[in-house]
């Protein structure tokens, strides 16, 4: 009967809330900053100047597109849901299956990818020397407009991109009454029946990969850290993406096959955990779910 | 003469002190900065040890909720502190290169991340899932109507999952033949949701209490990383050593090279006093000579002179100072001699000589004088006169003759002027063929008066005579 008790402490008995508040501010090179905001804007980084990465990353509309799969230049669809750039900067990697290290090695890709941006650096850094851009450059970075130094500038704009002051931090603050008893209530299911051994840490979530289809085989196309290590074992592992602002970042899943939060709920308990869920703790869930939309930075509020 | 080439090797040798000093110096310090730089790299690879301490620690956690936050910043920071002891200059801060080493490392944190990403999914899953397993099981327990041999064999199996979790002896045989027997009644019991969902999960988590015992036991039996890292150590280690060695060696013939140079400088500096002493002496003799002493530079102005050439001349030191000695001139040598003087002292010859030369009060004296150019160096820096004031000499000379050739009383011509006096008069009329007459003149009775008054009146009478006769002849 020990090993019983035992068990029943496992989550409880953790001394301090498996999910922390988002720091309020990262400092960060205003300067580099303003740059990567820029060029996040800016429709150049493309080869025929219609996509930028605001294209795909609408930060009016919680970081992401709010499409299944986003269209690149020539209308191209891609084949994975865009995730959103909010708080990404406390993602441990970049990208579904984790194959950039860091913020400046995720924004190399989408730039040379032939079906997103389907530019290279070799050709943009040439377009670049031709605008004002290359006097913006040559003021912060020695050595002008390089392809370190143009990821360096959107990488250091993105770490900006944070929503701190979520009714569900304010609530883990101290706040109380921040959060309805309903939502506290999801809290609790969400800890209990297992979401938190994935989904915790500051970006509730964005510090681990699993197994996309734990308990059953969920038929994705993608096959997540397999794509980067040829790994059979690697199969279907994905980077767990976090869960803030998750009510602004429909569709969900990387292949964005649910349009609800409701069903992206019962399909994670009964594919990932492997467990009963009722529709009374499913709504609990959904409700603390929303509570952890934060708040749209300064520098990006219309 | 002063050797000048004394006082230059001296200043050489100085100069060189001063140059060794300041190298000795910038080294020393350029060492200690590049040991304290090397101290930095040792310090990141210890806090590398130490995280890579965590890493394990990590790996052989299990029955706790963790956050996977803390492990990715520790990651991270490993990842960055391995990017800073292998920048390019860091291995130029070092003899040797240690490129391989941190390659090595490089790989076996590669390696070590796949285990703990590994470890982490499992981990995250094994945790809700052996939770969950407990739940079926109290679930089924209360469930009537689940048949008494199932309840049972799921306790058995609970149980048995937590020892193995544990990592106690298994009976992983009796896990196996209670899943099977479980299977067998999910087969005649195709709607029981919860034995199924209980056999599914345990099946699972022995594979993945599996996948922890055999990442923990590669982590026992390798412990690559760790190997690495020390090698690392290692090497840092040696290298500070060397260094240390190294620099020992340096300082020390550094420093003995130093006491050497002072040596020397020493042995210079008393050989110098030694001369000072001399020279102080040569000094005190040269100010307090009789002879004047002048000395000038190489054009001739007077940069020096004694005492006794301000006495011989009635100058004042600061009226002469920068003047040309020509100011004593009188006129009364010929040109010749002074041109004589310089013909010599332009072939570097020391000239003697006389001069007559003229006071500041313009009367004459006169001077007999050695003067000569000094060299140094094969140059002319200076030229020195000495002169010794021989006026009073020539006087006394003058007078001596006079003495000799007149009666002393008298002061007429005594008898051996009048005896060459008289040949050279008969000389000359034996040569004009003419003659001449001789004058005697005795004076009578001057005994009678030296007796009766006295050798005085005698003596005044010869004077009187003297003179009277003097008044009344041509002079010759």
């Amino acid at each position: 009967m020990k090993y019983l008790l035992l068990l029943t402490f496992l989550f409880l008995n953790s001394y301090a809330e498996p999910i922390t508040v988002i720091p309020p501010k990262i400092s960060v090179n205003s300067e580099k900053s303003d740059l990567g905001k820029q060029l996040f804007f800016d429709t150049i980084l493309s080869r025929d100047n219609t996509v930028s990465c605001a294209s795909c990353h609408d930060l009016n509309s919680g970081g992401d597109d709010n499409l299944k799969f986003s269209f690149g230049i020539d209308g191209q669809e891609g084949d994975i849901n865009s995730p959103t750039v909010y708080n990404s900067v406390y993602n441990f990697r970049q990208f579904w299956n984790g194959s950039a290290k860091d913020l400046a090695e995720q924004a190399k890709g989408p730039i040379e990818n032939p079906i997103e941006m389907g530019n290279t650096f070799e050709n943009l850094i040439k377009t670049l020397n031709q605008t004002p851009y290359k006097n913006k450059f040559k003021n912060i970075y020695a050595d002008g407009i390089t392809k370190e130094n143009i990821v360096d500038a959107i990488a250091e704009f993105e770490k900006t991109l944070t929503t701190p002051n979520s009714p569900f931090d304010k609530y883990l603050s101290g706040d109380k009454n921040a959060i309805t008893q309903k939502q506290k209530d999801g809290y609790d299911i969400f800890k209990s029946k297992g979401c938190i051994a994935c989904h915790h840490g500051v970006n509730i979530g964005g510090n681990l990969y699993n197994k996309f289809g734990v308990m059953k085989d969920t038929q994705s196309k993608r096959t997540g850290r397999h794509e980067v290590t040829k790994n059979e074992a690697d199969k279907y592992y994905f980077k767990v993406p976090s869960l803030r602002n998750i009510a602004k970042t429909s569709p969900y899943l990387h292949d964005g096959r649910f349009d609800t939060l409701d069903d992206t709920v019962k399909f994670m308990v009964h594919y990932q955990l492997g467990r009963i869920i009722t529709q009374d703790e499913v709504d609990k869930v959904v409700a603390f779910l929303n509570s952890l939309t934060g708040e749209t930075p300064e520098n990006i509020k219309k | 003469m002063i050797n000048m080439k004394k006082i230059d090797s001296i200043t050489l040798v100085l100069v060189f002190l001063v140059f060794f000093i300041l190298t000795l110096f910038t080294y020393l310090l350029k060492t200690s900065a590049n040991i304290d730089e090397q101290i930095t790299y040792h310090d990141h690879l210890v806090d590398m040890q130490l995280i890579n301490k965590s890493f394990d620690n990590f790996l052989l956690k299990k029955s706790t909720f963790i956050n996977y936050d803390d492990i990715n910043l520790k990651i991270t920071n490993f990842d960055k502190k391995i990017d800073f002891i292998d920048a390019p200059d860091a291995h130029g801060l070092f003899k040797k290169n240690y490129s391989n080493i941190v390659s090595d490392i490089k790989n076996s944190f590669e390696e070590k991340q796949i285990f703990i990403e590994k470890f982490k999914s499992n981990s995250a899953s094994l945790l809700n899932s052996i939770h969950y397993v407990f739940e079926l099981n109290k679930l089924i327990q209360e469930d009537t109507s689940q048949t008494y041999e199932t309840r049972d064999v799921v306790t058995k199996q609970t149980l048995l999952l937590m020892k193995y979790y544990i990592n106690s002896y298994t009976n992983k045989k009796q896990i196996k033949d209670n899943l099977k027997f479980l299977k067998q009644r999910l087969k005649s019991d195709k709607n029981n949701l919860e034995l199924e969902l209980f056999i599914s999960h345990t099946s699972r988590n022995v594979k993945r209490i599996e996948n922890s015992h055999t990442i923990q036991n590669i982590l026992y039996t390798q412990g690559s990383l760790e190997d690495n890292l020390n090698q690392l150590h290692m090497f840092f280690e040696e290298n500070y050593n060397e260094n240390m060695f190294v620099e020992k060696v340096i300082t020390t013939i550094f420093f003995i090279t130093a006491l050497i140079i002072l040596f020397i400088l020493l042995i210079m500096y008393k050989r110098s006093l030694v001369i000072k002493n001399e020279l102080y002496g040569f000094k005190y003799a040269v100010q307090n000579s009789d002879n004047s002493i002048v000395m000038t530079d190489a054009d001739k102005n007077i940069t020096y002179v004694n005492d006794a050439f301000l006495e011989h001349t009635g100058y004042t030191r600061e009226e002469v100072i920068g003047e040309n000695p020509r100011i004593l001139k009188s006129g009364e040598i010929p040109q010749s001699v002074y041109n004589d003087l310089n013909k010599k002292l332009k072939n570097g010859k020391k000239w003697d000589g006389e001069f007559i030369n003229v006071r500041k009060d313009k009367s004459l004296y006169y001077e007999k004088a050695s003067i000569m150019p000094i060299y140094v160096d094969n140059k002319v820096k200076n030229y020195l006169a000495i002169k010794l004031n021989i006026t009073d000499y020539i006087k006394q000379k003058d007078e001596l003759q006079f003495l000799a050739l007149h009666d002393s009383l008298t002061k007429l011509p005594n008898r051996v002027s009048i005896e060459s006096s008289i040949d050279k008069k008969i000389k000359i009329a034996q040569r004009n063929k003419s003659k001449i007459t001789i004058l005697f003149i005795d004076l009578d009775r001057f005994k009678t008066i030296n007796d009766t008054l006295g050798h005085d009146v005698g003596d005044e009478l010869l004077i009187q005579t003297a003179k009277r006769i003097t008044k009344v002849i041509k002079r010759v």
